[in-house]
Formats: structure tokens, sequence, C-alpha cells
């Protein structure tokens, strides 16, 4: 439970390092709720990178990354046809089907994604790109193993390596962990997730640190560098290399050793999504809202994945209600 | 009754009985026998299966390698946590409720039944109607996130059962004893030490075993209370199982599951008979 | 509890200087247990005063009567925890009952190996659930338990997939529950089958009556108040049912096997909204009273019947 403690004024040691200009504006208002920072973010993930398996595009005959909707749909068509068993990989966990909807929702238009989730417009979350995205949400799951059930994503990596599964809507995280397990690059595709206004959306992700205020001097001393090493470019690098996140400081330059293509696409799909404003925060992982709506709502997305007698339009009544009953 | 022949009705039952007893050891045997497969092996088969090639490195993996959360050091530590907090818990709630059951047994004084009737009642409270309560008071003396509130809480909580237990053994004493040591002289320590302890081993045994399984057995507190590094083993599997950032090893995870269990099942099988009467002691209330 | 014969012993009024050199041994007696006490009548308080009051992320004081109450019975986890309560109480009490008492007959049959055969059925009352809903988690995942095996065999239009159908899943709770537990009831079952009295049964082989006829006649009926007392127990573990559904299913898949413990647990920590949880706990305590207050009346009438009868 986050009680009354105070935090730290970072506003000084932020402004010092000129790191506000190179932080995506939402993210940067997350981590400054009173108009003050106090968290710093370390590094990003977009939970909408859609990771490729090679050898269902090949079983597929495909070889164009799809941009919209409309191209996943049919990726997943041709794979399903070309002996790729379940198209889509995902696992199964509340996080999980909460990625499926703001996947959906903010491909088919980052501006209801704001409005809806992030501000909790009545009109928007009524409205009808909410409906078209658990339409959307719908081919996903009719494309997954059924017997996924809550198992996480992890479950299915190598059936998605082999082929045996063919895509996934993932964050950028999944790239460390296939790694992880002695995958290599060339096994998968890592690109923006689908947008159908063709320019890349952003669902950012950041793992931050918040520095709570502390009396012992020697460990004020220590928040102090704590909160440069954060905000430093090597450091930075450093981790994301690891974890197959990016860089929160957007002026860090990917095109080096140690970098995938997915994290280059990645980096360039932010600098494109802040540009266009479509850098959104992620609902599933709980940057969008505060706990008790967040899994309010993914309550909605769960049972939506779990049911298939729910239909859109029910599952939009749902979705409504469950905003305004936790409110 | 029935007849004691070996009439086909006979072997019927053996049947059933074998039956039942084949269903009740599944689960273990199936556990047990992953535990010595490797990763690879289980996922490209399924969880039930006979080991191909013994792997017993899942249990050195699962005791000091795989990672729970961030952390890499296998199981060890939280197995060490859980010791920490269930043997001094386990001494403190059997000693205070030895205490606690021959004062309001033998010891009358003012008010006992009344606050023995509202110590009982911790038996049927729920927990959630404590945890709130528990938060604040562990942050409170700036317990939170350690053991040492865990053994607080078990200690504190554990009397209901231990004081009940010890209370139903000690009323069956007679009073004569007592009545007879007080005339000479005896205190009260004196005569719970003098004679009282040495006719309680059958309980404190019952009472030991009651609570060493139970504390090490829950989960609920763990969870609330602690978090990473600080977590009892129970708390540690689910992190484990719940581990999303891995592909899942189920060999060096069914490992982990054994040794989990192995303190409370050794228990078992070493004082069965005790195991059971604190199980019907603990049901009839 | 009140005992006739040991109020002589009751200690007189002490004198002053007494009480001094007692003071070791009051404290032993009352600090345990007025701690233990005090902590069971002010955390209920404390609790319930919470489910009253606006607190969401702390705790906070104020009067919004049952809003809570109100908000968390109109919420779908809650009306479906309620009604996975309902079915999961009696279908695992239930079967738990049977399989006890099947076990416990069986048992007593004199039969070679009992001892051995009573540690098997007793020993996964020493395992965790957190242990028991993970082991059964994977036999029951249809894509590496159960059904994989049966596939793998040639079997493959073959479905044992309730984990994940949301209709099923709640009866594989059911089943680890049945599993981890039904032993407790044998237990119970055969230590009063075997205190049956011998001359009871005697008289009923001499007037004619076969095995299955003595059993249901004349043995059964002397179980009723183990029977009720396993009821109980079970039920009382039904209501507060939380780490098996944590390790097996944690309320999945969807949201379908959510129980009460699960929602106050969820409400509380996971969504920062202390006063729905504290209503949401009072209602299991709620629930947890509607069974154990009759039992505890019909204790109080046997035990006046058996002291005045």
């Amino acid at each position: 439970m986050v009680e009354d403690c105070p935090t730290v004024d970072l506003d000084a040691v932020v402004a010092a390092a000129g790191y506000e200009k190179v932080v995506a504006p939402d993210l940067a208002k997350l981590h400054k709720p009173e108009g003050r920072w106090i968290a710093l973010p370390l590094q990003i993930y977009s939970t909408n990178m859609l990771f490729l398996s090679k050898r269902a595009m090949d079983k597929a005959k495909a070889d164009k990354i799809p941009v919209t909707w409309a191209d996943f749909n049919d990726l997943a068509e041709k794979m399903k046809a070309g002996g790729v068993t379940f198209p889509v990989a995902n696992g199964g966990t509340r996080a999980d089907d909460g990625q499926k909807f703001e996947a959906s929702l903010a491909g088919i238009s980052p501006i209801a994604y704001r409005a809806a989730i992030m501000n909790l417009d009545k009109k928007a979350l009524e409205g009808p790109e909410i409906k078209a995205a658990f339409e959307q949400m719908r081919k996903i799951t009719n494309w997954m193993d059924p017997n996924v059930g809550a198992q996480p994503y992890a479950t299915n990596l190598k059936r998605f390596v082999d082929g045996d599964m063919g895509m996934m809507i993932m964050g950028g995280w999944a790239q460390g962990v296939l790694r992880n397990a002695g995958f290599k690059f060339d096994d998968f595709v890592i690109a923006p997730g689908p947008s159908d206004n063709g320019k890349p959306v952003f669902l950012l992700n950041a793992d931050a640190f918040i520095f709570w205020q502390r009396k012992e001097p020697d460990l004020q001393a220590g928040q102090a560098l704590m909160a440069q090493l954060v905000m430093d470019p090597a450091i930075q690098t450093m981790y994301s290399q690891i974890t197959g996140s990016i860089p929160v400081r957007t002026d860090v330059d990917l095109s080096g050793e140690g970098w995938s293509d997915g994290q280059r696409r990645t980096a360039a799909a932010l600098k494109d999504a802040v540009a266009n404003n479509q850098a959104v925060l992620s609902l599933a992982h709980n940057m969008a809202q505060e706990n008790g709506l967040t899994a309010a709502m993914i309550d909605v997305f769960t049972e939506y994945v779990k049911n298939k007698t729910i239909t859109p339009d029910q599952a939009v009544t749902r979705l409504a209600e469950a905003v305004e009953g936790s409110r | 009754m029935g007849d004691r022949t070996f009439a086909p009705s006979r072997i019927l039952i053996y049947l059933v009985v074998s039956l039942f007893a084949a269903a009740y050891l599944a689960p273990l045997v199936v556990v047990v026998l992953n535990s010595l497969r490797t990763n690879e092996e289980i996922a490209q088969a399924s969880m039930i299966g006979w080991p191909q090639q013994w792997a017993w490195g899942n249990y050195a993996t699962a005791w000091s390698g795989f990672c729970v959360a961030e952390t890499c050091a296998g199981i060890r530590p939280y197995m060490l946590n859980s010791a920490l907090v269930t043997i001094p818990a386990t001494i403190f709630s059997t000693l205070l409720g030895a205490v606690a059951g021959y004062a309001v047994s033998l010891w009358r004084f003012r008010g006992d039944s009344w606050i023995y009737g509202i110590v009982t009642l911790g038996l049927f409270l729920p927990q959630q109607m404590r945890l709130l309560p528990w938060t604040i008071v562990l942050r409170d003396i700036g317990l939170i996130n350690t053991l040492t509130g865990l053994v607080l809480i078990h200690t504190i909580q554990g009397l209901s059962f231990t004081t009940l237990f010890c209370r139903n053994y000690y009323v069956a004493i007679p009073h004569e004893l007592i009545r007879a040591a007080r005339i000479d002289g005896a205190g009260f320590f004196r005569i719970f030490w003098r004679i009282i302890l040495p006719l309680s081993s059958p309980i404190l045994i019952v009472t030991v075993i009651w609570q060493f399984t139970h504390i090490w057995n829950e989960f609920l507190y763990g969870v609330t209370f602690t978090t990473g590094q600080q977590q009892p083993v129970t708390a540690a599997l689910i992190a484990l199982s719940a581990a999303i950032a891995d592909i899942p090893q189920h060999g060096v995870q069914s490992a982990a599951v054994i040794i989990a269990a192995l303190p409370t099942l050794l228990i078992y099988l070493l004082g069965g008979r005790y195991f059971v009467r604190g199980l019907t002691a603990g049901a009839v209330k | 509890m009140t005992d006739v014969a040991s109020t002589a012993t009751r200690p007189g009024r002490p004198a002053i200087s007494g009480v001094v050199g007692r003071l070791p041994e009051y404290l032993m007696i009352w600090v345990p247990l007025l701690l233990s006490a005090a902590h069971l009548i002010s955390f209920s308080l404390w609790t319930i005063w919470i489910s009253f009051t606006p607190s969401t992320l702390v705790p906070v004081s104020g009067w919004v009567g049952l809003r809570n109450y109100n908000a968390v019975m109109a919420s779908r986890n809650w009306h479906i925890a309620f009604d996975n309560l309902l079915l999961f109480g009696t279908a695992f009490v239930l079967l738990s009952l049977i399989t006890g008492l099947a076990l416990a007959i069986l048992l007593d049959q004199r039969i070679r190996g009992e001892n051995v055969l009573r540690t098997i059925f007793l020993y996964p009352l020493a395992v965790s659930f957190v242990v028991t809903g993970t082991v059964w988690s994977w036999l029951l995942n249809p894509g590496i338990g159960i059904q994989k095996l049966v596939h793998d065999l040639g079997w493959t239009s073959f479905r044992f997939d309730w984990l994940v159908d949301r209709d099923m899943a709640i009866w594989t709770i059911v089943i680890a529950a049945i599993w981890q537990s039904s032993g407790f009831a044998m237990a119970l079952f055969l230590a009063g089958l075997r205190s049956v009295d011998a001359d009871i049964i005697k008289a009923a082989q001499i007037d004619g009556a076969g095995p299955v006829r003595t059993y249901w006649r004349v043995i059964l009926p002397t179980l009723w108040p183990i029977t009720i007392t396993v009821v109980v127990v079970q039920l009382q573990f039904a209501i507060s049912a939380f780490d098996l559904v944590r390790a097996l299913t944690n309320g999945g898949p969807g949201i379908a096997t959510q129980l009460p413990a699960l929602v106050v647990y969820d409400l509380m920590f996971q969504r920062g909204q202390l006063g729905r949880g504290a209503a949401a706990a009072v209602l299991m305590l709620l629930i947890l009273l509607a069974v154990l207050l009759p039992y505890a009346a019909w204790r109080y009438f046997q035990r006046r019947r058996a002291t005045h009868g």
C-alpha cells in the first residue's frame, strides 16, 4: 500500500540534466503527478510489438510485415491455410488479455484510446472504435490455442519459433526471453504493432524508480547518485541491451553493436509515435489508470477472451459498467 | 464384520482400496518422476512419463540455481525464510499455549472462561478480517516485510489452537494433584514445571506437529506481508510458477515443489499418529 | 468449560505483597491471552469499521453507510465468487464426505496393510495448498497434463480440458480439494466406526442382518455427530479457500473461478479499494456465521441434553 510517504522533489536534478526534453511527454507527465518529478523511468517497452515467426512466415509464403489490422488478419488467414496450427501465439494471463485489447484499440485509433482509456471519456468509451477493438480481439482469440488458458505467453515460445504458431503481440521484453531461451535473431522478426493509419502506435510501459524521502544523509546522497545514473545514457543503454527494452531517452543512438533490429524499429516507432501524438500509456501494465480501474477493465477483457459467447456489443456495455462501477 | 475368508467380496474390497490408493499417490509419483526428467523431455511429451534420462541435476538447480523474479538463488533462501519463521513461531506459540492452557484449565482465575472463549473464537475468524489490521500494526512497529513480523503473527494467532489443544488435554488431569501441590506451597511455575510438563509430551508433540505443518504451509500472510527475498517458500513457489519472464522449466519446478513439501511430509511420516490426533483434536472444537 | 470441581482451587484475593512476587505468573498468563483476545476483537471491529468508510488506497475515516457493501454485491466478481462458493462448497463437502466415508468403511474391513493405506490417504493433508494447487494445475492442464498424455498415447479425440473451460474450471478446484482433504473425513469416520459398540453390531448380526444392512441400519446412524463436524470443518475451509485457487486457476479462466477470499485479497491489495475489500471480508464472515451459528446452537443443545438427560 502506498502510504503517505513523502517523495523526493527531483525537479532540480532533472532540469540540470536537461532530461525532460528527451522523454516522451505522456511518460514525463506520469512521473510528475503534481507537476514535480518524483520518479524516474529507466527503460521503455511498447506492449504492442508484433513478433513474427520466420518459419510460420515461410509456411504462409509471406514476407511482408503487416502494417494494419487488415494486413494482420490476412496474414493470419494465410498462415492458417499454410499449415500453421495457431496463427497467434499469445498467452492468457490477465495482463496478456489486457494487451490484446489495448493493442487492438490503439491500433484502430490512438485518439479513441486516449479519450476512452486514458481520459475515461464516457462517449468515447461507448464509441464505435471500442466495438471495433473488441471485434478485432475476437479474431485474435479465435486464432489462439484454446488450451492456453491462463498460461503465460512464454509457454508457447518454442511452438512460435518452430512455426507451429505464427504471430505474437507482446512487449519488447519477449525479445530478452527469446534470446535467453537460446533462440536466434533469425528465428523471428519484431515490428511495431498493427496500426490502421499506417503510422506506428506506441503503447508505453516503463520501468521506473520512485524516490521516497529518506532522513539518513548517506541514503540521500545515494539517491542523488541514483538519479544521475538512471538518467545516464550509458546506463540506459546497458540495461536495454540486456532486457530487450529501449532507453527512455529518445536521443540514444541505437545503430551500434548490441542492439537488435527490433529495438531499432521500436525506438524509431517511439520517435514517430511521439511526433504524431500516437504514444499512449499501457493500460494492461498499470500505466494508464490506477489499479482499481485497471483491474475492473481487465476483468472485462479477460472474460471476453475466455468466453466467446460474449458479443462485442455486450463487451462495450460491460466495459462502460466496469468503469462506472469502480469509480 | 463381513466374512473374513477370501471370498469375491474381499477381492473386490482390495481392488477398490488399491484403486483409491493409486489415485491418491498418483500426483506425488508424477511430480517425483518429473523432478527427474529434463525440462526438454517434459516439453516434448507431457507432464506424465517415465524419465528417459535421469536428471538429478534438477534438484541442484531447484535448490540453488534457478531464478524467482529477478534473483537467481534457487529456493534455498526461501526455504531458509520458512524455517526461520516456522521454527520460532512453533516454539513460542506452543509454549505460551501450554502455559495458557494450564492456567485456564487447572489454575482458574477471574475471567478465565471469558478470555478463553474469546481466544478460541480465533479458530473461526477468517484471516481476511485480520489482513488490513496486521498491515497497519506491522507497519507501525516497523516489522512489515520482515520474518520477525511473520513470527509475531503466527505466534499470536497460533495461540488460539495451542491453548485449546493444551486446555482440553489438561482438564483431564486430576485436580487433587494440583491441590496437594499447592498445599505443599508450590507456586504456579513450580507446579507447571514439576507436575504438568512431565505429563505433557503427547499433547506437546501433537501441538508442535500441528503448528509446524500449518505455519510451514501458510501462504496468505506470507504473500501479503513479505515481498521478494523475504518471502516464505509457499509464496516463492507461486512467484516461480507465475514467472512469465521465462520458458517453463517443469523438471526444475517439480524438484522445487518436492523440496518445499518435504519438511511437512517428513514430519507426517515420522509422527503420523500425532498428526492424526491433531487433526481430530482440531476438528472437535 | 465451567468446571465445578475447579472453583475450589480459585485463588482468593492476593495480598499486595503477593502480587509483586506473582507478577511473572500474571504476565505469563495474561499477556499472551490478552494479546490474542485483544487482537481478535480489535481487528474485527476495525475491519468492520473500515467497511463503512470511503477508504481506498489508505484507511481514512468518514461514513459512507452501506455503499461499499452495495458496490461489492453489485460487482460481477462477487456474483461469480458467491455462485462458485455455493457450487464448490456443496460439491466439495458432499463428495469429500462420500469419499471419506467409503474409505473409512473399506479400511474398517480388517484388511491387510491398513496402516500403509491410511498413511497414503492422509498424506495430502501434510502438503500445502500451494503445492497441491501447483501439481494439479500441471495434471489438469490440457496442453501438458492428462489430456496431452492420452493424446500422445493415440486417443486424439480425448478431451479433459476443464482447467481452460470456464464452465467446468470450478470442478478442477473440487477435484484438488477432495484429493487434499478427504483423508480428513476418512480419519474422523474411521475413529467413529471403531468406537461403535460391538454389542450393538453383534445384536444386529444375530437378528440376521447382513453386512450392508448392519452398516445402513445400525452403524451409520451413530456417525451423525461426526458427519456434522466434518461438514462444518470442510465448509469453513471452502468459505475461506484461497491458496488452492491461487495456485490452481488464479481465479481464471477469465474470472470464472473467483471465490470470496480472492475477491477480498484482490480489492485490498491489488485494486487499492480498502473499504470494499473490508466489506467483502465482512460478507465472508457473515457467510461463515451462517454455517457456524447453527452448529454452535446444535452443539449447545446436544451438550445440554447430555448433562440433563
